[in-house]
Parts: C-alpha cells; sequence; structure tokens
C-alpha cells in the first residue's frame, strides 16, 4: 500500500463516561524521521499512539498507517509497526536476550534472523553485558532498555514510542536518541515525551497536542521561529510580579517573564533588581512555546 | 514461558507442598492416599491452565506487555494459546515428582500412565478454557489474583479433588460430581482404573459438558482491552 506514513482525518476518541481524549485530531507525515508528539498529560497523546497502533478504535474520523486503514487493515498495520507502550515492563523472568529474542520469534521471524537482530538491538542499547541477567534483577532504566530493544529490534516501517525515556538517566536517554536517530534513517519513528529538549534535539517534526487536539505542528526550527521572545527570565514561585511591564506566565516552577529583546531585558532586569528579586535569565527555547501555547496560564 | 520453576526453584516446593501434606493425612487416615494423588495431578494441570495462566494474562495486561504482543502480527488467539502451552510444560516436573511418590508409596500401574496424561491433558485444557474466560470477564485486571485465589479455594480446596470422595456423607458423593475439578479427578480416576463412588458415566458427562461449556465461553472472549 502506498500513502502517507501517517494520516490522521478528524480523528475523535470518546472513553466510556463521556471523557473526550481526541477531539478532531488532523495529521499527515509524509516522510520517514523521528516525530515527537508533546503535550501534558492527559492531552490524548496515549490515546493517539493507541489508535494509530490499533490498540482502540477511534470513535469518529479515521486514520492510516502507511496506507492501511488502522481499524479495517489492522493486521496489515500491525505487521510494519512496532510499538514500546507507556510505563511497560518486560517479563521479569527473561532475560534481556530471551526477551528480545522471545518477541521476534513470536513476531514470526526466523531463528537465525531473531538472534541476529537481539543481539544487533541489545548490542546497540548497551544491555549485551548483562544479556544473561533476568529483568528482576535489573534496573528500571536497563529494564525499560529492554522493552526499547524488542520493538527496535523489529524492522518495521513505523515505529511507536509512548514516553520511551521517562526513568532513564541522562547519559541513558542520549544513548537511546542515537538508536533512535539510526532507526529513523529508514524509518519513522513516532515518539511521546514529557521533554521539551528531547522533542527539540531529537525531532525533525514536533507535534503538540492539548485537551485532544492539535495546537502546533512543524519542524523545531520553524517552532522556534514562532517564539515571538527571545528571553525568559524566571522569578520564584511567591515573588511579586505584579506591575511589571512583560509577558508573564505562571508555570510550575515560578513565575516565567518574558522579554522581545536585549533592551526590554535589560529594562526588565533593572526594575527586578530594583525590587531585590531573584531571577535567572536565559534564551527562549521551544519549551516556551509549548508553555504559551499548551500549558501557560498568563498572569 | 515456562521459566517460573527453572528460574525460581522455591516456587515448585511452595506449589506442592500444601498438596503432599494433604495426601499424606489422606493416606495415613483412609488409606487412599492413590485418589490424592491423582487429584494433585488433575488439580496441577486445572491450575496451570486456568489460575495460572489468567493470573500471568493479567499481569502482562498490567505491565502494558500485552499491548506489544497484541499490536503485533500474532493474533491474541495465538498468543494466548502459545501460553496455555508454556504453561502445560510447567507442570511436567511437578508431575513427574508426583507419580514419582505414586510409585514410591502406594503403587502404579504402568499400563494407566497413559491414561492418566489424558485426564491431565483434559483438566489442562478445560482449565485453560476457564481461565480465559475468568480473565475476559474481569475488567479490572487487578482483581484476577485475589478471584484465583478465591476459585482455587472453591474448586481445589474445598471440593474433594485432593481427598477422597468417600470423606463425604452419600448424599454428597453425587452431587460433588457436578463441581467440574471433581468430575475431572473421578474421570483420571476411572481411567486409572481407581475405584469410585460416582458412576463413571456421570463424571464423563459432568467432564464433558464442562469442557464444551468453558470453551464456548473462551471462544467469546478478548484479549485486548477495548
Amino acid at each position: 500500500m502506498g500513502g502517507p506514513y501517517i494520516l490522521a482525518e478528524g480523528l475523535v476518541k470518546i472513553y466510556p463516561k463521556g471523557v473526550v481524549a481526541l477531539d478532531g485530531v488532523s495529521f499527515s507525515i509524509e516522510q520517514k524521521g523521528i516525530v515527537g508528539l508533546v503535550g501534558p498529560n492527559g492531552a490524548g497523546k496515549t490515546t493517539l499512539i493507541k489508535v494509530l497502533t490499533t490498540l482502540t478504535r477511534p470513535t469518529k474520523g479515521r486514520a492510516e498507517v502507511l496506507g492501511y486503514d488502522v481499524v479495517r487493515d489492522y493486521e496489515e498495520v500491525r505487521k510494519c509497526t512496532s510499538l514500546v507502550p507507556q510505563d511497560a515492563s518486560p517479563e521479569l523472568y527473561l532475560t534481556p536476550y530471551e526477551h528480545v529474542y522471545w518477541y521476534l520469534r513470536s513476531r514470526g521471524l526466523a531463528k537465525g534472523d531473531a538472534a541476529k537482530l537481539a543481539r544487533e538491538a541489545l548490542e546497540k542499547l548497551d544491555l549485551w553485558e548483562v544479556r544473561n541477567r533476568v529483568c528482576a534483577k535489573l534496573s528500571g532504566g536497563m529494564r525499560q532498555r529492554v522493552l526499547i530493544a524488542s520493538a527496535l529490534a523489529v524492522p518495521a516501517e513505523v515505529y511507536f514510542l509512548d514516553e520511551p525515556t521517562v526513568g532513564l538517566d541522562p547519559i541513558a536517554r542520549r544513548e537511546v536518541w542515537k538508536v533512535l536517530r539510526d532507526a529513523a534513517e529508514s524509518s519513522l519513528v513516532f515518539l511521546t515525551t514529557h521533554y521539551m529538549e528531547e522533542a527539540e534535539s531529537l525531532s525533525d517534526l514536533v507535534v503538540m497536542i492539548n485537551k485532544g487536539r492539535i495546537v502546533e505542528m512543524g519542524s523545531p526550527q520553524d517552532l522556534l521561529r514562532e517564539v515571538k521572545y527571545r528571553y525568559r527570565v524566571v522569578l520564584d514561585k511567591s515573588a511579586d510580579a505584579s506591575g511589571i511591564r512583560a509577558r508573564v506566565v505562571d508555570a510550575e516552577g515560578g513565575k516565567i517573564l518574558y522579554a522581545e529583546s536585549e533592551g526590554e531585558l535589560s529594562e526588565l532586569i533593572g526594575e527586578l533588581v530594583k525590587r531585590g528579586l531573584g531571577f535567572t535569565v536565559r534564551a527562549t527555547s521551544l519549551e516556551d512555546l509549548f508553555i504559551v501555547k499548551v500549558s501557560g496560564r498568563e498572569g | 514461558m515456562a521459566l517460573s520453576y527453572m528460574k525460581e526453584p522455591l516456587a515448585f516446593v511452595s506449589d506442592l507442598i500444601i498438596p503432599l501434606v494433604m495426601f499424606m493425612v489422606v493416606q495415613l487416615g483412609t488409606g487412599r492416599g492413590v485418589e490424592s494423588l491423582l487429584g494433585i495431578l488433575v488439580a496441577i494441570s486445572w491450575s496451570s491452565g486456568s489460575f495460572a495462566l489468567a493470573r500471568k494474562l493479567a499481569t502482562y495486561r498490567v505491565w502494558r506487555l500485552l499491548d506489544m504482543f497484541v499490536a503485533s502480527p500474532l493474533k491474541p488467539i495465538e498468543f494466548a494459546v502459545a501460553s496455555a502451552l508454556a504453561h502445560l510444560t510447567i507442570i511436567v516436573a511437578p508431575a513427574v515428582v508426583v507419580v514419582a511418590i505414586m510409585a514410591l508409596t502406594v503403587g502404579v500401574n504402568p499400563a494407566a500412565l497413559p491414561f492418566v496424561a489424558a485426564s491431565m491433558l483434559l483438566a489442562w485444557f478445560a482449565g485453560t478454557a476457564f481461565g480465559l474466560y475468568a480473565y475476559g470477564k474481569l475488567a479490572d485486571p487487578l482483581r484476577v489474583s485475589s478471584a484465583a485465589n478465591l476459585l482455587n479455594l472453591l474448586l481445589i480446596l474445598l471440593p474433594p479433588v485432593i481427598y477422597p470422595v468417600s470423606i463425604l456423607p452419600r448424599e454428597l458423593q453425587l452431587a460433588s460430581a457436578l463441581v467440574p475439578t471433581v468430575a475431572l479427578k473421578l474421570v483420571a480416576q476411572h481411567l486409572a482404573g481407581v475405584p469410585a463412588e460416582v458412576p463413571p458415566l456421570l463424571s464423563a458427562a459432568a467432564a464433558a459438558a464442562y469442557t464444551a461449556l468453558f470453551t464456548a465461553l473462551a471462544l467469546r472472549q478478548r484479549l485486548t482491552v477495548e
């Protein structure tokens, strides 16, 4: 089948009790690479992955993966995709090698191919040294990498990973990024993440979702250009920012003030110093677009 | 995966210790230990298919590992059957131990062993169908473990599976054959040539009816979350 890697048209998913998880999601992904789906908790990221991987049916609308309809042609979709679910755990009685091999064999790969692919995946994810240790005795980060190795060992055209780097230390996270980049050379890697830094530095395309709707979509560079402000100044949550002439956003870590230019930043810093308030300054990033578009409440 | 005893040998001891203590009590008290050992073989076969399989599937569902398999070319029914077959291999080791105890204590007729094995397969098959049905009915996978413990009590420990039917009052002996696990144990008894208080036709009919019923119910279940 031909067609884009992923096509979603007016996807709606309403769970029992009326919870609207997806509210008319439409987008198309035409090229291989890494797509980062970002959004706050409950935004609909996991539901979207579930629909695209045929684990749940949309209430309305339609979606295709590689031209296959996720409802009508679900068996075809399952053949050409591979999934790392969110918060998943490997079988704890198995060793990493057994786990990856078991998953590959269960998907119908021949013994020789499964053994070769399992070894390659474990080596890439730095698990080869612990391949014979049962997963129960591995750290949480290693268990997560076992799942990623199992999914990425599959020769798929589209890989779906739902928050794959949660729980990984910064070094392990970068190792996973490298593996994902390798996979994206020949396939589409569609991942959800909470880490804006991850979405910004890893993704070729970023999709922002909030309350079941797509709010922004584009390359990190294009999205960064949409950020009107060049500088962000973070104050303590308790700091009094009343009367300050700047865009102020209440975020979890504290109040965020935005400045469009160096001149505006100088004025702002002068005002804060005069008031005796502590602050930090840095250049804006994709996270700021995310805060303003998705989770920010302007104060 | 049939690896639990290989990687956790203590589970082997804990799984067998209560049934074997019951066997010793029955053997010392009534001299009908052979019925008890046949009951243990049926019980472990039934349990491996029912409670253990349902628990495993529920665990995989809680761990979201099941999602990886559902979203793959492997059909849910293939995954369930493969898991059930893996559980069948788990019972080989305890079955060998029980048969060895049978040979050493009450004696065993080698000609009866294939029939005993056949009745174990029947119990495993019926248990598997029951387990898949029970798993599918429990919307909350976290309840599977407590439900399995309750059903284990009701279907294995309370009725005369591991202890002889003859211990019950006469009027309850026939009724006990209406419990699926007891019916399967009585079938094993008849096939092994061990006399039983319940007519063979009644226990065979009950076992066949339950197996057909559980199979039909299991086929209506889905492994997927939705």
